[in-house]
């Protein structure tokens, strides 16, 4: 913290001392739930060589659709590869895919959003034109869309959500900013002769971390459910590379649906436990960052 | 109100145009060809290449110009609403989609009414009852609402009470072959999917407005309203939901393109043959025309639907008055 004595006036009506933010999480039943399990799935991605019980890229021809059995505990997949390895290895990806992505909006939004904020006028109303034509599109058509011409890359999957998932951190940054520049601590670095990079990065975006903290959260959540739905619908992540949302794929086939629910049932639980406790995580964090918040979800 | 909506209308124009350049050039860069995929083979995957016919298709579609004179050629007829063929069909674009559209319409316009129906109670109890096992209940369930995949929800419903309880049918719009079945067998093929996005939706719709509904309880004009004597059940319905209502109306403009392209997986799970299924068609196929074609109708419906909403805001709240 470099400007503890900026903080001092906050301090008084709500305690942004970390030790007061985690007692305040702490109270937050579910939150801490959610915490540990995305803790537990952390390890099983970091870890997931280990637990594995077999090679989730081995194809066995002959045993195509395999029921459970000890070796395999969910069975085997269309091309005979073990459902249960996938399902760990494939934790690796949505988790990487949530995160990243979320990266990518947060640095886009935080950028323009302080561009918009800070200099307003003509650079605020092309940006602002900017985000209304990104959201009058239809997210999942649009990055289907642009992942289909970059090509069904890991990386341009975790771009392609990113970058088309700024406008929501782009619009909290800007209204911060320009709320923020009505207080007397901008009106005293500008006075100093503090440069706009300067006041942005030391002033004004210290006190509009809570909420983009919150923000990046939500966005995390957004973002595995994005891929899962590209991967789900074949534009997203390709096998042989396992993620939840492309074992989901072979569910579409009726056959498999009807006769192999663990092979596609467990996957789907795993992303919306997932999602679950990031969207957990994320309400925990902005009853603890911002207990005077009255957007929250939880109103109490 | 007429010059508002004016300037509106003439503000969509550069979004619109914006829309329509980054899809075109985008789509230029997808890898395979409708060509490829009408000799047989998937689009895009290496494979024998059609030797005879194929130049002369190039040509007839008009891949054979320079990419500025597609983009200029695709523009004017654009600007016309003409968003010219399907490049695999030969039909005209726009009329496939007014073809495909409403019967999307009819899936998610059902269940977001639906939505809203069931919305509208359980928010406004889970306000008069905050913290009643209800107000719990709804605030889980909207959690789960926006956790758990649509596709993930869909495939269980199907596996569910299709598969294994044969309530419904798989999938479709009507029995094989049949072109206008009655009423009642047209509402067995719908009301899976519908239930599935509108269960979604409802959760979601009713928090928001529980929110609405808390913050104009504790306005001056319902005790006022109260302290004249009405009743609980005027001052609720006639002074507090109406004004509760205003952010509502709000969230849904603004979720209309996630509704909407939520049909992608909706109608892909329940082989509804509405714009979902034309858009992933048209992106597996390659059929680039009808991609871009469908990017645009979406956008023009959003807009559209955008300023709908606001004007019906005035509607609604007359304070809020437009110049």
């Amino acid at each position: 913290m470099t400007n503890e004595s900026n903080n001092q006036e906050q301090l008084q009506e709500s305690d942004v001392t970390s030790s007061a933010v985690w007692k305040r999480f702490r109270k937050h039943k579910v939150a801490t739930a959610g915490i540990v399990i995305l803790v537990t799935l952390i390890l099983v991605a970091v870890f997931a060589p280990f637990i594995a019980p077999n090679d989730p890229y081995e194809v066995r021809t002959g045993r195509r659709l395999e029921a459970p059995s000890s070796e395999f505990p969910l069975g085997l997949d269309r091309i005979g590869r073990c459902t249960f390895s996938r399902l760990i290895y494939a934790s690796r990806i949505s988790l990487s895919v949530g995160v990243i992505s979320a990266g990518v909006s947060l640095i886009i939004g935080v950028v323009l959003g302080s561009i918009a904020g800070y200099y307003g006028g003509i650079a605020d109303h092309l940006l602002g034109r900017l985000a209304d034509g990104m959201l009058s599109l239809p997210a999942i058509v649009i990055i289907m869309t642009i992942v289909l011409a970059l090509g069904t890359h890991i990386l341009n999957v975790m771009v392609v959500i990113g970058v088309l998932g700024w406008v929501g951190i782009f619009r909290l940054v800007r209204g911060q900013m320009l709320s923020l520049r009505e207080q007397e601590f901008y009106l005293s670095a500008v006075s100093l002769g503090a440069s706009p990079f300067k006041v942005v990065k030391d002033h004004l975006l210290p006190n509009a971390i809570s909420a983009v903290i919150v923000a990046v959260t939500l966005r995390t959540a957004a973002a595995i459910l994005t891929e899962s739905t590209l991967s789900f619908l074949g534009f997203g992540i390709q096998p042989p590379l396992a993620s939840w949302g492309n074992m989901l794929n072979a569910a579409q086939n009726q056959s498999i649906l009807v006769n192999n629910p663990y092979m596609w049932a467990p996957p789907g639980f795993a992303i919306a436990l997932t999602v679950l406790c990031v969207n957990f995580l994320g309400d925990g964090l902005r009853d603890a960052l911002d207990p005077t918040s009255q957007l929250g979800i939880k109103q109490d | 109100m007429q010059v508002y909506i004016a300037k509106r209308l003439l503000s969509m124009l550069p979004v619109l145009l914006l829309v329509a350049t980054f899809v075109f050039f985008i789509v230029q860069l997808m890898p395979g060809s409708v060509i490829e995929y009408m000799f047989g083979g998937v689009a895009g995957e290496e494979g024998g290449l059609p030797p005879i016919g194929a130049e002369h298709i190039r040509e007839e579609l008009g891949l054979d110009l320079p990419m500025h004179v597609q983009y200029w050629n695709w523009l004017r007829r654009a600007a016309r609403l003409d968003f010219g063929d399907s490049m695999l069909t030969r039909e005209p674009v726009i009329q496939r989609i007014i073809d495909r559209f409403p019967r999307t319409l009819l899936l998610m316009g059902t269940a977001l009414v639906l939505s809203i129906i069931v919305a509208i109670p359980i928010g406004v109890i889970s306000a008069l009852k905050q913290y009643s096992v209800l107000d719990h209940v709804v605030t889980g369930t909207s959690f789960l609402a926006i956790s758990i995949p649509s596709f993930f929800v869909g495939l269980g419903a199907v596996y569910i009470f299709s598969s294994l309880l044969r309530w419904t049918p798989v999938g479709g719009m009507a029995p094989v072959g049949t072109t206008s079945p009655p009423l009642l067998v047209r509402m067995h093929y719908m009301i899976l999917p519908v239930l599935v996005v509108s269960l979604r939706q409802a959760a979601s719709f009713a928090r928001y407005l529980r929110s609405g509904m808390l913050e104009v309880i504790s306005k001056q004009y319902v005790s006022t309203a109260r302290s004249k004597g009405l009743s609980e059940y005027v001052v609720v319905l006639k002074h507090a939901l109406p004004n509760a209502l205003i952010p509502l109306i709000t969230i849904i403009g603004i979720r209309l393109p996630v509704i909407f392209g939520g049909s992608v997986v909706i109608e892909r799970i329940f082989s509804w043959p509405g714009i979902g299924s034309l858009t992933l068609n048209a992106l597996q196929q390659r059929d680039l025309t009808m991609v871009v074609g469908i990017n645009m109708f979406f956008a023009l419906f959003v807009l559209f639907a955008n300023l709908l909403a606001d004007i019906s805001y005035a509607l609604v709240d007359p304070r809020i008055r437009y110049g």
